[in-house]
Formats: structure tokens, C-alpha cells, sequence
């Protein structure tokens, strides 16, 4: 008799199944699992390479567009320049290790970004610096995903592929938004970090600003019969100048004088959690700063020494609205944080007292 | 046992079925790829506070900062720097990686 195809295909089927269950005990599965992980994380690992590679050309470019000198060389060096974390297993003096260290670091890209453009002025080499920070942090993103998945192939780590191919669309969004941040940084727009620096704008109206510190400035204005101290960083240059050094300095100088401040409040933009929206504003007590420590440590510091409250108010977004170029929502929220200050001030201090508020974060496309 | 045989069209359903979801899961994967490398659109605008206390808000142009002169209205002065999203029906999704159209010619 015979076979009809229906038993052929049956036949075939159960073979197959078969087949398939006994190559189950020897890992086939996984390895097809890890085979589909791997091909997953190559065609991100191929964007983020297109990324990395354009933001390195969008910052050749925007050198090049400004006269720069020896654009490919700078771009190259400045593309992997790094910092070495202080020791930290002994603490004592950690803090003034850090600042040295980050001041090195400043100094060094101001000045291979001043011999390569000395034609551009401070704004545009600040600017410039982010720029090629964002070029920098791209590249390396995509350098580390490629030794993680070459590393897990190597030594055949299903389990680091696994985790990195899961972080993946974390990974991709985080480099889309530095991606994104870099072309508005180039033309100069504000970002959602320069709430901070808007709110003091706001609150200075149009006095008289004054350097303080390196990139920043302070101006003194009347609210409600206190004396207010509003300090922020330099603008319209890309920079989150020195707050906390210039708060200390302010501090002292007025301590000098016989001047106690009632208060110091800062205002920052803070990471909103998922489900909390684009501009909603909290208060606490604190210094209002996401510095690595030299900065916010001066801040707690000198409150502390001289016994004045230290209160926080926040701006809230995500970390994508963070450096990106601010939103309608944020922007609507500085007005209401303007208020929210004048409030505070007004409710915990007392006509005569002297108040200073800092407006933390990056100042672009934001003067004084 | 001819009685309990798995009729034809039974098989070729499951058989359809299957390559269907394969399908299905393969262009899912694909459209994920095109997913990532779209990337929303903002638009800057500018807003101006005149010597006359009026105000009026243009679109951002290069070199517009706040606290800057603005030569838009007597005594104007920059005020604020905002961006909006581009509506997706009416700009459509712009993608990170341009491509390559056909010319109708």
C-alpha cells in the first residue's frame, strides 16, 4: 500500500520533533537563543557606530565651520580623553582631589580647543566643548557595547549577552537622546538643565550682573524687602560654571561685613520618576545640585559653618528633556518655580535679610 | 487507526499557521530596526519682550540667546527659548539615517 503524503508529512513531523528533543539536551536551544541575542545586539551595535561616527563628523564640522585648526586631530584626541577617579579607599581629602582633578581636565580641552580655534570667541569654543564631550560619549558607549559582545562571544557568556542584549533599547535611547542634544547645543538653545539658570534670569530682571567666580556670575536685586543674592552660570556659552565655589565666596565676603544670609535656596532640574509629569516642582531642604561633589559639598559646607537654612526647589523631566532643547512644559514651569521662590523667600525670611538663590545648571542660550 | 487520523486540511492549517507567525515575527524585527532610527522633531521658537512691554514669539534663529537683543521690535530683548514637538502627520518622522529616494524622472 502506498504512503500518502499526510503520512510522509507525519512521518517527517514526528522525526523532526524527535530530533528536536534530543538536540534540546545538548544546548542547541540555547545556542539558537544566543544566536538570535547576538544578530539583535549587531544590528544596534551597527547604529550606534553610525552615531558615534556622525556626532564625531558633526563636531569636525562645527570646528571647521568656526575656523578651527587641526580639526581632525583635536576631534581624535579630544574623542578619547578620559579622567581617572581619585582614590577613594582612603576618603580623607577626596573632595579637593576631585576638584583638582576636574579643574585639570577644564583647563586642558579649554586649551587644546584654544589653540585649535583662536578665532572663535568664548561662547562658541564652550559650545564646542560639549560638542565634542557628546562625540566622545557617543564613541565610547559604542566602543564598550563592542567589547561586551565580543568578550561574551569569545568566551561563549550567554549570560552577558543575555543582559546586554536586554540593555539594549536602554543603551539605544540614551545614545539617541545625546545624539539629539548635541545638534541643539550647537545652535545654541537652552536645555531643559537651564531651568535653573532661567529662574535666576527671571529673578534678576535687569540688574547689573558681576563675576564671582570662574563662569559665574551673581546680580543683586530687591524682593519683597530682602536683599537677594541671584547667582548662575556665565551664559549664553554652554557651561554649569562653579555655584558652589561662588556661593562659599559670597558667603564669606558677606560674613566679613558682618552679614549672616537668611537663607540659600537653589534651584535645579531634577529627574522625574515614571508617571510624574514634565514640570511639576518640589521643594526640600539641601543643596539642589547633581555635581560629582566639589560643587554641592561647598554649598552644605558653608550652610553649615554659618548655621543658614539650606532649601531646594526642583524642576522636574526626564533625563532626555534634561539635555535636550527645553520644552514648552518646562519652560512654562520657570515662571511657576519664579513664584515659588518669591513665596519661600517671603514666608521664611524677614524684610532686611539678606537670601541667596542659585540657579543650578547649564546656561545655554542663556545670558544675563 | 484510520478512525483518528489528523484530517489534511488540519495539517496544512498548522503548516500556514506556522509560517504566518514566522512571517509576522520577522517583519516585526524588521520594523523595530526602522522604529530605532526615527527620531522626533522638535521646533525652536523665540519669544520677545518689546520696549513697549508687548510681546511676540518668531521661530529661533541662529544666534538668538536669552537676555539678547532683538532687532524684531524697538528696544526688544530675548525672553525665553522654547522647543515644540513636530506633530508626526504633519512633518512625518524624520529618521536618523536619511534615505535615499527615487527620483520620478
Amino acid at each position: 500500500m502506498a504512503s500518502s503524503l499526510p503520512d510522509w508529512i507525519s512521518a517527517i513531523s514526528q522525526l523532526a520533533f524527535l530530533a528536536i528533543f534530543l538536540l534540546m539536551f545538548l544546548g542547541v536551544n540555547q545556542r539558537l537563543q544566543v544566536y538570535m541575542w547576538r544578530g539583535d545586539i549587531k544590528s544596534k551595535l551597527a547604529f550606534l557606530e553610525w552615531l558615534a561616527a556622525n556626532a564625531r563628523d558633526r563636531a569636525k564640522e562645527y570646528l571647521a565651520k568656526n575656523k578651527g585648526r587641526r580639526v581632525d586631530e583635536v576631534v581624535e584626541r579630544l574623542s578619547d580623553f578620559f579622567l581617572i577617579q581619585p582614590v577613594d579607599i582612603e576618603p580623607v581629602d577626596i573632595i579637593r582631589r576631585l576638584d583638582h582633578l576636574f579643574n585639570v581636565r577644564r583647563l586642558r580641552v579649554r586649551g587644546l580647543l584654544s589653540d585649535a580655534m583662536p578665532e572663535a570667541d568664548a561662547v562658541t569654543r564652550s559650545r564646542a566643548e560639549v560638542v565634542l564631550e557628546i562625540a566622545s560619549a557617543l564613541n565610547f558607549i559604542y566602543k564598550i557595547v563592542r567589547h561586551l559582545l565580543r568578550y561574551g562571544e569569545k568566551t561563549k557568556n550567554w549570560i552577558l549577552l543575555m543582559q546586554l542584549q536586554l540593555l539594549m533599547p536602554l543603551i539605544i535611547r540614551q545614545a539617541k537622546t545625546l545624539y539629539s542634544a548635541q545638534e541643539h547645543f550647537a545652535q545654541g538653545l537652552p536645555v531643559g538643565d537651564g531651568a535653573g539658570p532661567l529662574v535666576a534670569y527671571r529673578l534678576a530682571g535687569g540688574s547689573q550682573w558681576r563675576s564671582v567666580e570662574d563662569e559665574t556670575v551673581a546680580a543683586e536685586v530687591e524682593l519683597e524687602g530682602r536683599r537677594l543674592i541671584v547667582v548662575k552660570a556665565e551664559g549664553p556659552g554652554s557651561s554649569v560654571g562653579r555655584p558652589g565655589a561662588a556661593v562659599e565666596k559670597i558667603v564669606e565676603d558677606l560674613a566679613k561685613s558682618g552679614v549672616k544670609p537668611a537663607m540659600i535656596l537653589t534651584v535645579d532640574a531634577a529627574l522625574k520618576l515614571e508617571g510624574e509629569d514634565t514640570g511639576s516642582i518640589a521643594e526640600g531642604v539641601g543643596a539642589a545640585i547633581g555635581d560629582p561633589g566639589p560643587e554641592k559639598i561647598r554649598f552644605e559646607r558653608v550652610a553649615a559653618k554659618y548655621g543658614i537654612p539650606l532649601r531646594a526647589l526642583v524642576i522636574k523631566m526626564s533625563e532626555e528633556e534634561a539635555i535636550t532643547g527645553m520644552s514648552k512644559e518646562i519652560y512654562q514651569a520657570v515662571d511657576k518655580a519664579v513664584e515659588r521662590v518669591r513665596e519661600i523667600v517671603a514666608s521664611e525670611t524677614q524684610p532686611g535679610d539678606t537670601v541667596i538663590v542659585a540657579g543650578i545648571g547649564n546656561t545655554s542660550g542663556i545670558g544675563q | 487507526m484510520a478512525g483518528n487520523a489528523v484530517p489534511d486540511w488540519v495539517q496544512s492549517i498548522l503548516l500556514l499557521a506556522s509560517l504566518g507567525a514566522i512571517a509576522y515575527l520577522m517583519a516585526r524585527q524588521a520594523s523595530e530596526a526602522a522604529r530605532m532610527a526615527e527620531q522626533e522633531r522638535v521646533q525652536a521658537f523665540t519669544e520677545i519682550e518689546c520696549g513697549d512691554g508687548s510681546r511676540k514669539t518668531r521661530e529661533f534663529r541662529s544666534g538668538d540667546f536669552v537676555g539678547g537683543e532683538a532687532a524684531d521690535c524697538p528696544g526688544g530683548r530675548v525672553v525665553g527659548i522654547y522647543t515644540v514637538k513636530v506633530e508626526e502627520e504633519k512633518a512625518g518622522r524624520r529618521g536618523l539615517i536619511p534615505v535615499k529616494r527615487k527620483s520620478k524622472s
